[in-house]
């Protein structure tokens, strides 16, 4: 899990040592030969065991099964630099390392996420193994930079300048003790440069659904473009290869595979997907695959900008009748995963003719007007132009709504244009009905696109924004193709969408420059190709507005559903198995969650209406979001996901992430008073049927607990009393080693001290002799911090 | 700039704002001085709720000369989705006076099962008890239970009112002379507009926050607004803003619950502790202040709600208790009601009960907002209508008498209205958005059992209509009706005037506040 994070470190220490060291007295890496010691090192860590002695020789071959190729790359950079460095370096100049002392008995540990700050003052405490009660004396030994200091405890304290170079600094400590003088073997500390270790956060909070540690190391290996660059690569299921992977399916394929799973004789029947009522389960089934793409697919930022643009395009099982066909909302999301990185224009005709938007908005089965219709239906007219493309205001070519005579800004299309457009929109039905517009026949086709019957259809003249529409088209009626052209071709379309997007991954309040940027890639990708989803994505993250300096007024709130799959994430959440379904067929691998709209406030396709969870503009009351002249039309700034924010659901988020915790210490062998070992009672009415797994955060509470006094076989990991060199009993450093982890996964080592002293003081209020207590102190932790205001926001 | 560490130095944002409505300068005394306590309930029909199938035009045209208003051109627009005209008598339905459904039925059956017949089977006149006055409409004969209400007195219906700057007509609109709200089919525009109740299609603030901005009331824990429907425009003031409950009314931290159990101390301590920290952004600031206040104000608010009343005995026409929907066998229905309202109404009666029994901790005039979603039916209507209709029908009947039942019926008013009407056209199997529609008004204080305001020409394309789709024009504005609850709550004619800024241009006299009033709505307090 750690490899590429160190990788990227030697590579910086290589490079800054080919540079001369800049007057630094810095140990690291001062000849050639500790340079290769110090690859070594790293290599040996990151458990690749062969590459010691494949470093001089072609490395490719080697690790090509190991690790992905991109770190390959960087691995053989690192191999060419260090053949340079050892050409260079042939005279040392530097002063020479003091003779090695030997360690003795002495072993020497320092917290696996532990790290230097360039810029910022930070202590590291050294723990030290083998120090019997004698006293003793720690002082830093050979050569090390200026900045660096030790106490006689052996807590490393640093004070980096800026304008150091990110690196792995290798440290050796001297311990003067009663019976003689030690010196430690290199201590492998990395200094990082926290703006780059927070900008990679970034980009995952505005990109994923969830910082986890191998992503983040993702980032830091690859780049912020690189990484991009990889995600926009990656296929869609349909051009996957077919590796039984989550990201070779789509999520009707895997909604449909679930679904069979649990009631073969019910779905065996394609048909029954269909039928109303019988099919209250089905929509547990449909999140089940939403939550495996999200936990678990690697095309976390297709995923993503999906459900942005899904909020857009607003589709809503919370609805009837789709609440019992959400194998038509399954099907409706997988078009906003092919098209959120795809072309807008080929999206807007498809979501018209999809199935399930004709029948969330009503134009199935438009019929044209005749005796007993007065006039076509106008719902989905109105809302294509409304919401999902032009907007309601006349934009100027800037992105700013032109205004009248009197100041009024100047509506973009009128009801004219929508009944209009609802007559463009007559003949379209299901394939298979069997009379035009009715839902829910059997025999009827519900998942592929909605055909034209020209005896519904209103084929009498049509204009729209005062074109006259040509009846020539070939996308499902004749003059929807060229009415679509008119709105994606409309000068406000692009900033729609751009300003859109940006509000859901980047900031609420983006300016208008910045919308303007993403909304021209939007109009021409560079290759004079309009509406270009991943060009214009890629811009919306690379803007100097999503990656440039942090500022206050900027970034977002983040809504309950992204805190919620942030933590499933980073704590790499499991289903629960042996559930057993409907039919009783044993379930295994099968995330069921049911309702998360209803403890999170809001869920992908539950909308409550086809105006998503919250308005664009939804701003809050009170400095500084709203001037206290509550009506005028000053300064202002939005606040989208603040909507909801409210007493009730703030509560619910609580105690939904507390049941989350909880539930997952009782659903694994952890905690020997809540061991629910009867996993055959579960069923698809227990939730949930997933648990974040807390063997990666105990695994580092546990090491941290275990390190001194186990050669004699007399400690005991309850054994709350041993202190080490730093005065700090097991279970402070197990809590300190934890909130380490904390601080880097969750805050870029950056969590404030309040903050960790908040967490400590409530980890250590828990007895750790007691049955379950550290996993109990490490649950009290994530709940905590996963309700704290500072996880809320994107910065 | 470096992360965390320069908002400290914004005293804006360290200041914060209550999240109940703490001022942020010093709490001007207020000049209302209340013994009593009153409050309002505003229940939005969202999606735009088909009026006219709710409150079926029976007028009888011949005989009111082509006025327009009547069944003759009601049912030439709604072509196959016109409820029959076939009135029914609620007298038949009652035993010792009061419904009585579990032995006589339901008034709608008799026409099978289908939610359809159901669904246009007839109406119920609406007339006041022992009066055979007839105001040209009549009640889904769903609803039996509202035109119940209306006859004992509890319930007033203001029709053809809706989203209003000024009153306009057809012939002003078609000179283009009209001042018409903006989008005025657009639910998002108009839900907005009815919320601000001004003219400013982007006022931050709504009607009933700026009420209670200027009824100036000290800030405790159950403030002046109550939103059941989260946060909400029409409750946010520049001082204030809603408190947002929901319908079960568990306001506990299950870490934290306040009690002494060391565990729960330690958790609290820790959420807290984590309060105090400033964030990065004025996002997780203002999610900090409002959390801090938050867990202070729950341990108050959660104690009273635990010693709300319940409606144990008690006996709706079903014979079942206040506040439980029926089933199928007792509703004879094709599929449940399910009324999202129902439980938001009983949450409400229980939070008014508390409130007005603890006025240390609850201002005593108060806001009360629901929201009954769906009501959107371009297609289907006459499957969706009809559980829509009968689940509002039967929870207002339950919050009047489960009022009645906790001797606040006269404390408490209800208002009913839609963000927009319907088109009197339908479009085969549903209808389109509307504008004008009827209003409810129920309460022990409503001159209950009369219908007030105009009946509007329904012909296609006539003098009524906005264009020739049937949208038809609203003569009464929903503010002249929320203005004059507002007033009953003991709000002056100055401060009606900033809080319904669009009020003073439907004075009939000039600089007479009062005058643009719905007359005779309420009773005199």
């Amino acid at each position: 899990m750690l490899r590429s994070f160190l990788i990227i470190f030697t590579f910086a220490a290589v490079a800054s040592c080919g540079g001369g060291g800049g007057g630094s007295k810095d140990n690291v890496a001062s000849t050639a030969e500790d340079v290769v010691v110090s690859v070594v090192d790293v290599v040996d860590k990151i458990e690749i065991e062969d590459i010691v002695v494949e470093v001089v020789e072609p490395v490719e071959e080697v690790v090509e099964e190991v690790v992905p190729e991109e770190v390959v790359e960087v691995i053989v950079e690192v191999v060419e630099e260090v053949e340079e460095v050892v050409e260079e370096v042939v005279e040392p100049t530097l002063p020479e390392e003091p003779e090695d002392l030997g360690a003795g008995n002495l072993t020497f540990h320092t917290s696996e996420f532990a790290a230097f700050i360039i810029g910022e003052s930070s202590n590291i405490p050294v723990t030290i193994s083998g120090l019997e009660g004698q006293s003793f004396k720690v002082s830093l030994f050979g050569l090390y930079p200026d900045w660096l200091t030790v106490d006689e405890k052996g807590t490393l304290q640093a004070n980096a300048p800026v304008g150091e170079s990110p690196r792995l600094l290798n440290i050796k400590l001297r311990v003067d003790m009663e019976d003689g003088s030690y010196s430690s073997p290199f201590i492998n500390l990395p200094l990082i440069d926290q703006a780059t270790l927070q900008d990679a956060h970034r980009l995952l909070r505005q990109a994923t659904f969830g910082v986890t540690e191998e992503s983040l190391q993702e980032v830091l290996v690859l780049g912020v473009e690189g990484w991009i660059d990889q995600q926009l690569a990656m296929p869609l299921p349909e051009d996957h290869s077919a590796d039984g992977s989550i990201d070779a399916k789509t999520h009707l394929q895997r909604m449909e595979e679930i679904a069979y799973e649990a009631q073969p004789s019910w779905y065996g029947k394609p048909d029954h997907r269909f039928v109303a009522n019988q099919n209250y389960l089905a929509k547990y089934y449909q999140d089940a695959a939403m939550l495996e793409k999200i936990f678990d697919g690697k095309d976390q930022l297709r995923q993503r900008a999906a459900y942005a643009l899904s909020q857009q395009w607003v589709v809503s099982a919370n609805s009837i009748p789709l609440s019992t066909l959400t194998f038509m909302v399954a099907d409706y999301y997988d078009l906003m995963v092919k098209y959120s990185l795809g072309d807008y224009r080929q999206m807007m005709a498809d979501v018209t003719l999809s199935p399930a938007m004709g029948l969330y908005l009503s134009h199935q089965g438009n019929r044209a007007a005749s005796d007993s219709v007065a006039r076509p239906d106008e719902n989905y007219a109105r809302e294509l132009q409304q919401l999902f493309t032009i907007g309601v205001y006349q934009l100027d070519e800037n992105g700013q709504a032109i205004v009248d005579g009197n100041g009024q800004p100047v509506p973009s299309y009128t009801q004219q244009d929508v009944e209009e457009m609802a007559r463009v929109l007559t003949g379209l039905d299901l394939v298979k009905n069997k009379s035009f517009g009715s839902v829910g026949d059997r025999e009827t086709d519900y998942l592929v696109p909605m055909e034209f019957n020209s005896a519904f259809y209103d084929s009498n003249p049509k204009t729209l924004y005062g074109v006259t529409l040509n009846e020539s088209g070939t996308t499902g009626t004749p003059s929807l193709d060229h009415a679509l052209d008119l709105m994606f071709e409309h000068n406000n379309t692009a900033f729609v969408i751009a300003r859109h997007m940006i509000q859901r991954m980047v900031s609420s309040n983006p300016t208008q420059e910045y919308v303007g940027r993403v909304a021209a890639v939007f109009n021409d990708d560079g290759t004079g190709k309009r509406g270009n989803m991943a060009a214009m994505i890629r811009a919306l993250l690379l803007d100097e507005e999503a990656r440039g300096p942090i500022d206050s007024h900027k970034g977002k709130a983040q809504e309950p559903a992204l805190l919620f799959t942030g933590l499933a994430r980073a704590f790499n959440v499991k289903p629960r198995d042996g559930w057993r379904s409907p039919e009783n067929k044993e379930m295994n691998g099968v995330y069921i969650y049911r309702d998360p709209q209803v403890e999170y406030g809001h869920w992908p396709l539950r909308s409550g209406s086809v105006f998503n969870f919250y308005q664009d503009d939804y701003i809050p009351m009170g400095a500084p979001f709203s001037e206290v002249d509550g009506v005028s039309q000053g300064e202002s700034l939005a606040a989208p996901e603040l909507q909801l924010f409210d007493f009730t659901q703030n509560i619910d988020f609580h105690n939904a992430i507390y049941n989350l915790v909880r539930r997952s210490v009782q659903a694994s062998d952890l905690y020997a008073g809540g061991f629910e070992n009867a996993n055959s009672k579960l069923t698809v009415n227990s939730i949930p049927l997933l648990a974040i797994d807390y063997e990666r955060v105990l695994g580092i509470f546990e090491a941290a607990m275990d390190l001194e006094e186990q050669a004699d076989g007399s400690y005991s990991l309850r054994d709350s009393t041993s202190r080490d060199n730093n005065g700090r009993t097991p279970k402070e450093r197990g809590i300190d080693a934890v909130l380490e982890y904390f601080d880097y996964l969750f805050y870029a080592k950056n969590m404030p001290e309040n903050y960790r002293l908040a967490l400590k003081s409530a980890m250590h209020e828990i007895e750790i002799g007691t049955e379950g207590g550290i996993v109990k102190m490490v649950y009290t932790a994530i709940y905590g911090l996963s309700v704290s205001s500072m996880m809320r926001e994107q910065y | 700039m470096k992360r965390r560490h320069f908002l400290a130095s914004s005293a804006a944002l360290a200041s914060g704002v209550h999240p109940f409505g703490n001022k942020l300068i010093a709490q001007p005394s207020s000049h209302y001085q209340f013994n009593d306590y009153r409050a309002m309930v505003v229940v939005l029909l969202g999606g735009g709720n088909d009026a006219y199938n709710m409150l079926v035009p029976i007028g009888d045209e011949t005989a009111t000369a082509q006025s327009g208003s009547g069944y003759g051109s009601y049912s030439q627009a709604r072509k196959d989705l016109s409820v029959k005209n076939n009135a029914i008598d609620l007298d038949s339905f009652r035993s010792d006076g009061r419904l009585d459904f579990a032995s006589m039925g339901n008034p709608y059956t008799g026409s099978g099962f289908a939610n359809e017949n159901v669904y246009l089977h007839g109406h119920i006149p609406l007339a006041a008890k022992g009066s055979n006055a007839n105001t040209g409409l009549g009640f889904n004969s769903l609803m039996p239970e509202l035109a119940d209400l209306y006859q004992d007195g509890s319930l007033a219906v203001v029709s053809n009112s809706g989203a209003l700057i000024e009153p306009v007509t057809r012939n002003m609109i078609d000179r283009n002379t009209a001042k018409l709200p903006n989008f005025l089919f657009a639910h998002d525009h108009q839900t907005a507009f009815l919320s601000s109740a001004d003219a400013v299609a982007n006022s931050r603030t709504g009607w009933a926050g700026r009420m209670a901005d200027s009824l100036g009331l000290p800030t405790k824990p159950m403030p002046v607004g109550v939103s059941f429907a989260g946060v909400s425009k029409m409750l946010t003031g520049i001082d204030t803003r809603p408190l947002v409950l929901g319908k079960s009314l568990n306001i506990e931290f299950s870490a934290a619950n306040g009690s002494a159990a060391p565990e729960h101390i330690m958790r609290r301590e820790m959420l807290l502790a984590l309060s105090g920290q400033s964030g990065d952004t004025i996002f997780g600031e203002r999610i900090r202040n409002q959390q801090a206040q938050q867990y202070d104000d729950v341990l108050t608010l959660n104690s009273a709600f635990r010693r709300a009343p319940n409606f144990s005995g008690t006996q709706d026409p079903y014979g079942n208790e206040y506040f439980k929907s029926p089933n199928t066998a007792q509703t004879q229905l094709a599929s449940p009601v399910t009324s999202s309202l129902m439980g938001q109404l009983e949450a409400i009666a229980k939070a008014i009960a508390v409130a007005a029994e603890n006025p240390e901790s609850a201002n005593q005039r108060q806001v009360y907002f629901a929201v009954m979603p769906d009501f959107d039916t371009h297609s289907g209507q006459a499957d969706r209508h009809v559980k829509l209709l009968r689940g509002l029908s039967l929870s207002l009947w339950h919050f009047q008498k489960g009022l009645e039942h906790l001797g606040l019926s006269n404390n408490v008013t209800t208002s009913v209205f839609s963000e927009m009407g319907r088109s009197l056209t339908c479009n085969y199997d549903g209808t389109d958005h509307g504008w004008g529609a009827h209003q409810l008004v129920m309460g022990g204080a409503v001159n209950g059992g009369q219908r007030i305001g105009d009946l509007a020409d329904l012909r296609v394309g006539g003098a009524g209509d906005h264009s020739s789709k049937g949208r038809v024009i609203p003569s009464t504005s929903v503010d002249q009706i929320h203005a004059s609850i507002a007033n009953w709550m003991g709000l002056s004619d100055q401060d009606l005037a900033s809080v319904f800024p669009l009020l003073k241009n439907f004075q009939t006299e000039n600089n007479q506040m009062s005058s643009a009033l719905v007359n005779g709505l309420m009773q005199a307090s």
